[in-house]
């Protein structure tokens, strides 16, 4: 399950199963109940993140 | 010529034949790398296909065609240029050519015409194609020509020898392919001597010739359409002043068979498109600024030796698309390159990456490595910003060596890796800064 997501500053969106942080913090299906440096937990896509899926998938 | 089979594993063996004769075993239904070599150990450039326990090879080497007229011996010693030049059937056949020294300068036409002049010369002729004495052959397109051979002499003063004024008597510009065949040219002029048969811009080009030698210091400026091109010698740099210099390039070997080695002196942008090249030996451009698209556009290219572009600042689309590219040797970058988006993207036959140099002035990896699917090693010097190689097949050592290449982060930055290295260390990457994130 790909539950992590992140929208870049160039409009592009990264969808991951963990993160590790420099620190050490980690993100993942355990441990998701926060933000960090854009990165996010959602147990749906968000909405912007599918049109911008749809969309890249239309450019194809 | 001699055939080295290299395999590993053992499973059923099977007896192998090539073109008739035992040469071993191999594994049953294993793959196996065969190295074509002559009797000097130079490696061959070639195909095989095994199938059943029949290994058939053929090897890539240009044929002179038997018919064609023997051309005289030209060293690196001469100031000489000997070309086989076709005169075809119901076609106006007059050959230009300008010889610009300061000596003299003579011109066997090779149809018992000859002429001589010092200085800036231009000499011209018509051939006759009923009184032209040699074979007849009728070229794949299906028209007939004749054969003379040319034979032009001069000193270590000219500068530029141009042999592509074939004109058309009815507009008296250049519109149309020069009848070259086979070309030896050479010049011991110490500051080079420029060889002009076909150039961008216009709409003449070289398409019949399918061999030719440079020696000692003559070079060419551009070459355009040269798609019969099987066999080109390269004695010194080709300086350039323009972009697609090699545009419409045949898929050339040097005389030894092996990948040509190219040293570009000016812009590479576009310079290979629409060429045929499978396998390319060492390219440099150590002037070029940018080498936007050089191999773009270029999908035949399935080995490639080092690419040394040292002062481009943008390597965007280097190698974009490359769908047959399998390898690549070490890619020179410096500080001044800001841009590898888009370099190796959708190249997914493509297993080593190693760019050498320092990329700390790169600010955009965007899609540097979309769709590398078989790439198992990578390592970018210097680097600060994040890059997204979520395609590949890097794991275990190779990942580490990644990490350890960088440079520390600039500010925020993400390596995203495959989901598959969850749990392999990380501590090189975040030590530096890197944020790690698994897709």
């Amino acid at each position: 399950m790909h539950n992590i997501y992140k929208k870049y500053e160039d409009g592009t969106w990264g969808n991951y199963i963990r993160v590790e942080f420099p620190d050490g913090q980690v993100m993942d299906e355990n441990i998701h109940d926060f933000e960090r440096d854009g990165f996010f937990w959602s147990d749906e896509p968000p909405q912007e993140y599918v049109e911008w899926l749809n969309s890249q998938q239309e450019s194809l | 010529m001699s055939t080295r089979i290299e395999a590993s594993g053992v499973s059923t063996p099977t007896n192998v034949s090539v073109n008739g004769t035992p040469v071993g075993q191999v594994p049953a239904n294993f793959p196996v790398n065969v190295v074509l070599e002559d009797e000097q150990g130079n490696v061959l450039q070639g195909t095989s296909n095994l199938v059943g326990s029949t290994l058939t090879t053929v090897i890539d080497e240009w044929q002179r065609n038997p018919l064609w007229l023997a051309l005289p011996t030209v060293t690196s010693a001469d100031n000489k240029l000997v070309g086989l030049f076709a005169v075809f059937e119901n076609d106006f056949n007059t050959l230009r050519v300008r010889v610009q020294g300061t000596g003299l300068n003579t011109i066997d036409f090779g149809d018992g015409t000859t002429d001589s002049n010092t200085g800036d010369s231009f000499f011209s002729h018509t051939y006759n194609y009923t009184t032209v004495i040699s074979p007849i052959i009728t070229h794949p397109n299906g028209r007939n020509y004749k054969m003379v051979v040319v034979e032009i002499s001069y000193d270590d003063s000219v500068t530029i020898l141009n042999v592509s004024q074939l004109t058309s008597p009815a507009t008296g510009t250049a519109t149309r392919t020069q009848p070259w065949l086979d070309v030896i040219c050479s010049s011991t002029r110490l500051g080079g001597t420029q060889l002009r048969i076909s150039e961008p811009g216009v709409t003449y080009n070289a398409s019949l010739m399918e061999r030719l030698i440079l020696l000692n210091q003559i070079f060419i400026s551009t070459f355009r359409i040269s798609s019969s091109l099987k066999v080109l010698d390269v004695a010194r740099d080709w300086t350039s002043t323009g972009n697609a210099v090699l545009e419409g390039f045949g898929d050339v070997r040097d005389s030894n068979g092996q990948p040509v080695n190219l040293t570009i002196t000016g812009n590479i942008d576009n310079t290979f498109a629409r060429s045929n090249f499978s396998k390319m030996g060492n390219f440099t451009a150590l002037n070029a600024t940018s080498s936007l698209s050089c191999f773009n556009t270029f999908s035949s290219l399935e080995e490639i030796g080092d690419v040394h572009i040292p002062l481009s600042t943008s390597f965007q689309n280097l190698f974009n698309g490359q769908s047959s590219l399998r390898k690549v040797g070490k890619i020179t970058i410096s500080s001044l390159a800001t841009t590898i988006a888009a370099s190796f993207n959708n190249n997914s036959l493509l297993e080593e990456i190693e760019w050498d140099g320092n990329m700390s002035g790169v600010s955009n990896t965007s899609n540097a490595y979309n769709n590398c699917f078989s790439l198992r090693k990578l390592l970018m010097p210097n680097l600060t910003i994040g890059f997204n190689i979520r395609d590949t097949l890097i794991t275990g050592t190779p990942l580490q060596d990644l990490f350890t290449s960088l440079g520390t982060a600039a500010g925020s930055q993400t390596i995203t890796l495959p989901a598959f290295t969850v749990g392999e260390p990380t501590t090189i990457a975040t030590t530096k800064g890197y944020t790690i994130a698994y897709a």
